[in-house]
């Protein structure tokens, strides 16, 4: 085999004695640094490396060479005569021989660096300001979204608004034009001498309604004209409070309820409980005399667009369903479509004027949620309440019965 | 046959044939009771409301139809106009003349009255005497033919 001079290898190569001295340099090494040949033999390896690379390898470089026998791809800055300094890629093997180990570096020059790294850096630059600007776009994004919602809700109550209004104007036009209108034709004909025995207590009867009517308007107008009044609500010491209340002014009705667990949400207590008071009334008053009333009360998350008024937009997110089931009279759901406006009652002869579930409505409108009802005759009704939960609390350990 | 003063022009009016209303107001059907007989109409009924007169109808098919009906519009469980469609999709306007009665005086109610097919819209009168004369008017409005 032949033998080759270190000074053929088209790159710098040095040896260094364990006891850290040159024991050998190229003609490419000597050329690297701007040193004749031969200047660096038996010189210290410091003076052929910067201060932190004569450091790096008395810490790293040599006690690797001594552990593994070779290292690689490490980084050196060479000492040139000019004062400046010269980057390499080194690797190197440790030979062990005779009275002392030595160790060959090659040495690849490395003056490109410099640039991959300002590559580097520029593209990381370019990484962190799209990130940046990705991240300020998802707060816009986050803000219109917000403001979305905002909007719609905006929206939503002044739909609300307009179909109050309407109903009320109704009352005010059709209802209370009725008994005005009986009570004209009543005084006519007693006024007139036509033999009418019934007529006082018509008289007396319109009026009444009239009274009955007028004070519906009043307690309609009213719920929601101030601002609501959010605060945490444990739903279910509220649902049965509110079943409580509604079963004292039906002290006769035998009934039974199950109650599922309930959340904490944040709603208006007050609404709530005259909401859920409400439900109940309805229940208790139209229940089955041959059998006991039978409440169920479940409470389930749902997930539901939240988006009411803009059409085909859609913003999920969850939703307090509460389902109240019973088994009373019921009635045929074909029946029931005006049941939600005001004075629309199924059965005239109940008590009451007819606005529990226009009210219902109502209060559930101002927490932007919505309520339906199905029934099967004689089977019962199932009022269902969808409640968004726009800042939910952590819940409270709840237990049933 | 029968026949009864009519008090808005004085003369005798000749009427025949049954008259149903579907009218839930007690106080209402009261006043009926007074204004009928002095508008000359003996033969009518009542029916509370539409699923009653429905049931009368389905019960009882061979019943013949009233030479009128009148509806009220502000019925519960189901309106005077549902009920007026249900009518209009079982006989035509020749076999049974249908009169709304109502409170209402919005022209959408009567707009919509008129396209289901009723055969006149009227506002319930203020005055006893002007009920007598709208039941005068309404019992003309009778299918011709009845006796």
């Amino acid at each position: 085999m032949d033998t080759y001079s270190i000074d053929q290898l088209p790159c710098a190569a040095f040896a260094v004695s364990d006891s850290g001295y040159l024991a050998a340099c190229n003609t490419a090494l000597c050329d690297m640094v701007g040193v004749a040949a031969g200047e660096l033999d038996g010189a210290p390896v410091t003076r052929l490396l910067t201060t932190a690379s004569g450091i790096f390898y008395d810490t790293h470089v040599f006690p690797l060479l001594k552990l593994n026998g070779r290292v690689d791809e490490v980084y050196f800055n060479l000492r040139r005569a000019d004062g400046t300094s010269r980057p390499v890629l080194v690797c190197a093997t440790r030979l062990a021989a005779g009275d002392g180990g030595r160790s060959c570096f090659a040495c690849m020059p490395f003056t490109e660096h410099e640039k991959y790294e300002a590559t580097l850096h520029a593209a990381r630059r370019a990484s962190e300001a799209a990130l940046a600007e990705g991240l300020a776009l998802k707060d816009a994004q986050d803000a219109l979204r917000a403001q979305a919602l905002a909007y719609d809700r905006d929206l939503t109550r002044l739909d609300q608004r307009n179909a109050e209004l309407a109903q009320v104007t109704r009352m005010l036009f059709h209802d209370l034009a009725e008994p005005l209108r009986k009570i004209r034709v009543f005084a006519d004909m007693l006024a007139d001498g036509i033999p009418a025995p019934d007529a006082p207590n018509r008289l007396r009867s319109a009026a009444a309604h009239m009274d009955s009517l007028l004070h519906t308007i009043e307690l309609y107008v009213s719920i929601g004209r101030d601002a609501l009044r959010i605060d945490a609500v444990a739903v279910e010491p509220l649902l049965r409070e509110a079943l409580e209340r509604a079963r004292r002014a039906h002290p006769d009705v035998r009934c039974e309820a199950r109650f599922s667990a309930f959340p904490v949400i944040e709603a208006d207590p007050f609404l709530l409980a005259h909401l859920f008071e409400q439900i109940f009334d309805n229940a208790l008053k139209f229940h089955m005399a041959e059998r006991s009333l039978l409440l169920s009360i479940e409470g389930t998350f749902m997930e539901r667009n939240l988006l009411r008024s803009a059409p085909e937009s859609y913003r999920y997110g969850d939703v307090l369903r509460v389902r109240i089931s019973d088994n009373g009279r019921g009635f045929d759901p074909a029946h029931g479509a005006g049941l939600f406006k005001l004075a629309g009652k199924l059965d005239r002869d109940s008590d009451g004027a007819g606005c529990g579930l226009a009210i219902c409505r109502k209060i559930v409108t101002l927490h932007f949620g919505t309520i339906d009802i199905t029934a099967r005759p004689d089977e019962g009704a199932q009022v269902t309440v969808e409640l968004p939960l726009l800042h939910l609390a952590p819940p409270v350990p709840t237990a049933s019965p | 046959m029968t026949s009864a003063a009519d008090p808005a022009s004085g003369a005798m009016a000749v009427t025949r044939g049954a008259i149903w209303f579907v009218e839930d107001d007690a106080d209402d059907i009261a006043l009926l009771g007074h204004a009928c007989p002095r508008a000359g109409i003996t033969d009518w009924r009542t029916f509370e409301h539409g699923p009653a007169l429905q049931k009368h109808l389905e019960e009882t098919p061979d019943t013949a139809i009233p030479a009128l009906m009148v509806l009220d519009i502000n019925l519960p469980m189901m309106d005077g106009f549902e009920l007026l469609r249900w009518l209009r999709e079982r006989h035509d306007a020749d076999a049974l003349p249908i009169a709304m009665l109502s409170t209402s005086r919005d022209e959408r109610d009567m707009t919509k009255a008129r396209q289901l097919g009723a055969t006149a819209y009227f506002i319930k009168p203020n005055e006893f005497g002007a009920l007598v004369s709208l039941l005068c008017q309404i019992a003309s409005l009778r299918r011709a033919g009845l006796v």
